[in-house]
């Protein structure tokens, strides 16, 4: 019997990591909010979004551009690649594994060194630093549509699928 | 051996290897591409080789930990200049900023690019690591059509796309922050390792901001800044030879010995020779009336 265990055990071991080397190539969304795209051109339409430290399955490369399909299975479409990473993002660190994981190199570690926390420590020190500008920046948005549009609009051949 | 214990042995053996060879495939090309985001695979590979020492550092700046060191860089900067708060000018800054930075090297970072107008006369512009990008009224004014502003973005665009600001840090800092945490995988740091973690972050926003306001990049930096916005003005059909011009009429308006451009950028007729080459024969979108008519509506009250 307990043969039989140490055989299953043994079997299941081999064949999940078998299926982690052959099928499927993993990577992380390495961005606050990761787009991904009906083509590979930054001006496909958005199809779906992903968020920090999501997984995704790698379909395919071109060049700068990943072919994903998420981890629900739901959404497939081309993410560039400055926002995914090879690294496994743990979220909520915290327990051993994670930290020989870190070390590593192969785990990065979301909110490690400078963080919200940091940032927040750093404006009670410095009450005259107004931060209030560098938030409405960022709630600054432009749409693919609104910069096709534009690009369009002005006779640029990005706009005409030629970049 | 019975067959059983042989079986089992070859299966726990077969498990070990597959590890082993997991953990190598995982490990490869995990270099600095994460760090800087700016690099292929590839070359981030051949980089790791010639430089893993001044490679490390730099891997241990992820997109996020950049994007918090870029907002505190930011509102450093601010503290300095107000923001010209036009609606129109701002939004039309941020369509055509973005419109550049989709097509540059690195489209997307941690927080996305946004661009902002500071209301000085002073001619200058800063990019802050992450993508937050402030240009001067003064150096708008140096812009006649699109094509010349779309320069000025652009350089701005890649001094974030090669990391510049992150090289400006010392390397003492990451020494520092490394003796601090460690491998730690804590996520809220106690208060003396705040406070010690903090003054690193200080430290570290120190040395960004006064390189970019104070002594600027070295000459190199500027002229990779000028070549990639050649590049992407090339790839979205604005004409580089807007970058030119630009640099003309800075030239014309920049008070020698004054602030901002003059003292932290290449004299613009330098940079003028360094993009001569570059920007010959690149072929561009014929110009648009629109383009011009936009344009200046935007820019009406600079």
């Amino acid at each position: 019997m307990t043969r039989k265990i140490i055989l299953t055990i043994a079997f299941s071991l081999v064949l999940a990591l078998s299926t982690t080397i052959a099928g499927q190539k993993m990577m992380s969304v390495q961005n606050k909010k990761g787009e991904i795209r009906s083509s590979p051109s930054p001006l496909g339409n958005v199809v779906a979004t992903v968020n920090y430290g999501d997984r995704v399955t790698v379909i395919e490369e071109q060049g700068k551009w990943i072919k994903v399909s998420t981890a629900d299975g739901f959404s497939t479409g081309w993410m560039d690649s400055s926002a995914l990473t090879k690294k496994v993002i743990k979220m909520n660190a915290g327990d051993k594994n994670a930290e020989v994981a870190a070390s590593s190199g192969e785990m990065a570690l979301a909110g490690k060194g400078f963080n919200s926390q940091v940032e927040a420590e750093f404006k009670s020190k410095n009450k005259d630093i107004d931060f209030t500008w560098v938030d409405r920046m960022e709630k600054i948005k432009i749409t693919v549509s609104e910069i096709r549009k534009f690009l369009e609009s002005g006779g640029l051949k990005a706009g005409k699928g030629g970049a | 051996m019975k067959s059983s214990t042989l079986i089992i042995t070859v299966l726990i053996t077969a498990a070990i290897c597959l590890a082993g060879c997991l953990s190598t495939l995982s490990k490869v090309g995990t270099g600095i591409a994460v760090a800087t985001g700016t690099m292929s695979a590839g070359q981030a590979e051949s980089v790791n080789k010639v430089a893993v020492a001044a490679e490390k550092t730099f891997q241990d700046i992820t997109p996020e930990q950049e994007y918090y060191i870029g907002r505190s860089v930011a509102a450093c900067i601010l503290k300095q200049y107000k923001v010209y708060d036009n609606k129109n000018a701002n939004n039309y800054l941020n369509v055509l900023g973005q419109s550049l930075s989709a097509f540059s090297d690195k489209p997307s970072t941690f927080g996305g690019y946004h661009f902002i107008i500071m209301d000085t006369d002073e001619i200058n512009a800063f990019a802050a690591p992450g993508g937050l990008v402030l240009v001067s009224r003064g150096l708008l004014r140096c812009c006649r059509n699109e094509d010349a502003l779309a320069g000025v973005l652009a350089h701005e665009v890649s001094h974030v796309q090669y990391a510049h600001g992150l090289k400006a840090i010392s390397k003492s800092r990451f020494t520092s922050l490394g003796t601090v945490i460690g491998t730690e995988a804590l996520k809220t740091f106690g208060p003396s390792q705040l406070a010690e973690v903090t003054k690193v972050f200080e430290g570290t926003i120190n040395d960004i901001t006064s390189t970019i306001v104070n002594s600027g990049y070295a000459r190199k930096f500027e002229t990779q800044a000028d070549a990639g916005a050649v590049t992407i003005m090339t790839r979205v059909g604005c004409d580089p030879n807007g970058l030119k011009q630009m640099l003309q009429e800075m030239e014309h308006r920049l008070k020698p010995g004054g602030a901002g451009f003059s003292k932290t950028h290449p004299d613009p007729k330098v940079r003028i020779k360094d993009i001569e080459s570059l920007i010959k024969g690149a072929t561009v979108s014929a110009p648009l009336a629109a383009r011009q008519a936009r344009f200046d509506k935007a820019m009406a009250g600079i």
